[in-house]
């Protein structure tokens, strides 16, 4: 897709564009308009928040490394 | 009070004296229906009572039981249902103005149908927190569901008013849903039996869904015999045969699980495990990782179902949803995929642990329930939102899928509740546990005011 350089956040922990830390502000607006969704101004600032407490959740999970051959729990048994 | 004193159960009480003509099913559901009307504005509990259609099926268990036909083992026990089961006739809200012109329901939800066939009467719909994303009932369309045990509380959530109907004694028995704690939570702040069955084994046919990998349905009573009664005809199963208690090997966990809590919990764990006469502890690995895990899997897959809409109407939905549904539909799918194949992971952890014990012990939150006006809990010396932090137990067993029954324990002070987890299917066992510590008064539903045994039943 030759857009997905204009569009696509940053990898988490690494620098963006603008030289700061992007965890600190995900790229709210670049990431809705990938899936075409548009957030009302209002409602950004709880957005930005919630997505950041998602990506911390995120990067302690991706701190823990899984075997290859463990496989994603779609048709689970408990 | 009878209700908690009835070695049948409050239910099963009433559907006794319905089925041996002592109380007809009409006197019962009306009496319930004035009940909740007058008393419910004081906990909002309730967000719709089905008066007419309820009457009218109370009638015909009247007239089964006149004509001398089985009216069924719940024979006019009234009860509700949190407002994401079908009911038929009724518009499914999943507690959203979002959903309000859908059209009513044409047939009920499986389990509710099952428990009506049982002759068991739908009397009101409950409150939760919006699409049953939050620990806390506070909903902005419907209002908070406030604890009757001090209204000045939360009731917990997502089946806020499930919880809260049964403690207040409005109502015998409730359904819920739990997908990261949503029935064990609110049971344990209200002080009330809650049942979260093995995923996968529960219909969820006609129930609105939230999140695809953990939803699952159970039920909430005041009594542990009406817990399991009502579960087994949700199941479509025959009553369970309970094993002997003492075969039941009983652990409590540690770790995560023995972090946070208050000293009363800690005491009220102590004392089932010294009655029960079992000491072994055991912590489960990663489990904070588990918990992301089932955070970031219901964020994805409720933002996911949510994402057509958010689209159109954002605006309509509660605030405190939007954000959070809005942030889960833009979640990465690499996250994704890493926390459904960490669940893959902890479930092998889990069965290894589950080699040591069938039943572990743990606490359901880390103390009472929250004040409204002040709706934190303090995490590692830290205070946090209480609607998204209530689950801190909860959560990680979610990802497990294991059953789970959520006891109240015994005491003077606010209700203070424990989880005893099962193995896949080890619901028996559970049972046999808090069977036990019923009869040995060490966790004890105390409803309010059960206006639905006022009258008289005998028991």
């Amino acid at each position: 897709m030759s857009s997905a350089a204009s569009v696509s956040p940053s990898a988490p922990g690494t620098p963006g564009a603008a030289g700061h830390d992007d965890r600190k502000v995900p790229p709210v607006a670049d990431m809705a308009r990938i899936i075409g969704l548009s957030i009302p101004a209002a409602c950004l600032p709880d957005v930005v928040a919630n997505t950041a407490l998602l990506q911390g959740y995120a990067d302690l999970l991706g701190g823990f490394a899984l075997p290859d051959d463990c496989e994603p729990a779609y048709e689970y048994t408990p | 009070m009878s209700v908690v004193t009835c070695s049948r159960g409050a239910a099963l009480a009433i559907a006794a004296d319905v089925r041996a003509g002592r109380r007809s099913a009409v006197s019962v559901v009306t009496g319930v229906i004035a009940d909740m009307e007058i008393r419910d504005t004081r906990f909002n509990s309730v967000t719709r009572i089905l008066g007419a259609a309820a009457v009218a099926q109370a009638e015909e268990v009247d007239r089964a039981v006149a004509a001398g036909k089985d009216p069924g083992p719940l024979a006019g026990v009234p009860f509700g249902v949190k407002d994401l089961f079908d009911v038929r006739g009724e518009v499914t809200t999943a507690g959203s103005i979002v959903l309000r012109d859908n059209l009513p329901a044409t047939a009920d939800a499986t389990v509710v149908a099952r428990l009506r066939a049982a002759g068991a009467v739908p009397v009101a719909t409950l409150n939760m927190d919006e699409f049953a994303y939050g620990f806390s009932t506070e909903n902005a369309h419907s209002g908070t569901t406030r604890n009757p045990h001090d209204p000045a509380r939360l009731a917990g959530g997502s089946s806020g008013g499930s919880a809260a109907s049964v403690a207040a004694g409005m109502l015998p028995f409730t359904l819920g849903s739990d997908t990261n704690g949503s029935i064990r939570v609110p049971s344990s702040l209200c002080g009330v039996w809650g049942l979260k069955p093995t995923y996968g084994q529960m219909p969820l046919k006609g129930v609105y869904p939230f999140v695809a990998s953990l939803d699952v349905v159970g039920p909430m009573a005041s009594t542990v015999e009406d817990l399991q009664a009502v579960y087994s005809i949700m199941a479509g199963a025959p009553p369970l045969a309970l094993p002997d208690v003492g075969d039941v090997r009983v652990a409590r966990l540690g770790g995560w699980f023995a972090s946070n809590i208050s000293p009363e919990l800690t005491a009220g764990i102590d004392a089932v495990m010294a009655h029960l006469g079992r000491d072994r502890v055991i912590e489960l690995p990663e489990v904070a990782r588990a918990r992301a895990s089932a955070f970031l899997i219901s964020a994805a897959e409720g933002g996911n179902l949510h994402l057509p809409r958010l689209r159109r109407r954002a605006m309509q939905y509660d605030p405190a949803t939007r954000g959070r549904l809005m942030a889960g539909a833009m979640l990465p799918a690499a996250t994704f995929v890493q926390a459904q194949r960490f669940r893959r992971w902890f479930r092998e952890q889990v069965h290894a642990a589950l080699a040591q014990a069938d039943v572990f012990i743990a606490p359901a939150t880390v103390g009472v329930a929250p004040r409204i006006d002040q709706p934190t809990i303090t995490l590692d010396g830290k205070t946090v939102s209480a609607r998204a932090n209530l689950g801190i137990f909860t959560q990680p067993i979610s990802l497990t899928g294991l059953p789970v029954l959520a006891a109240p324990l015994a005491g003077d002070g606010l209700p203070l509740g424990i989880q005893l987890i099962g193995r896949p299917g080890g619901e028996d066992r559970l049972f046999a546990v808090a069977g036990e510590l019923q009869r040995a008064g060490l966790a004890r539903c105390q409803p309010l005011d059960a206006g639905y045994a006022r009258k008289d039943s005998g028991c």
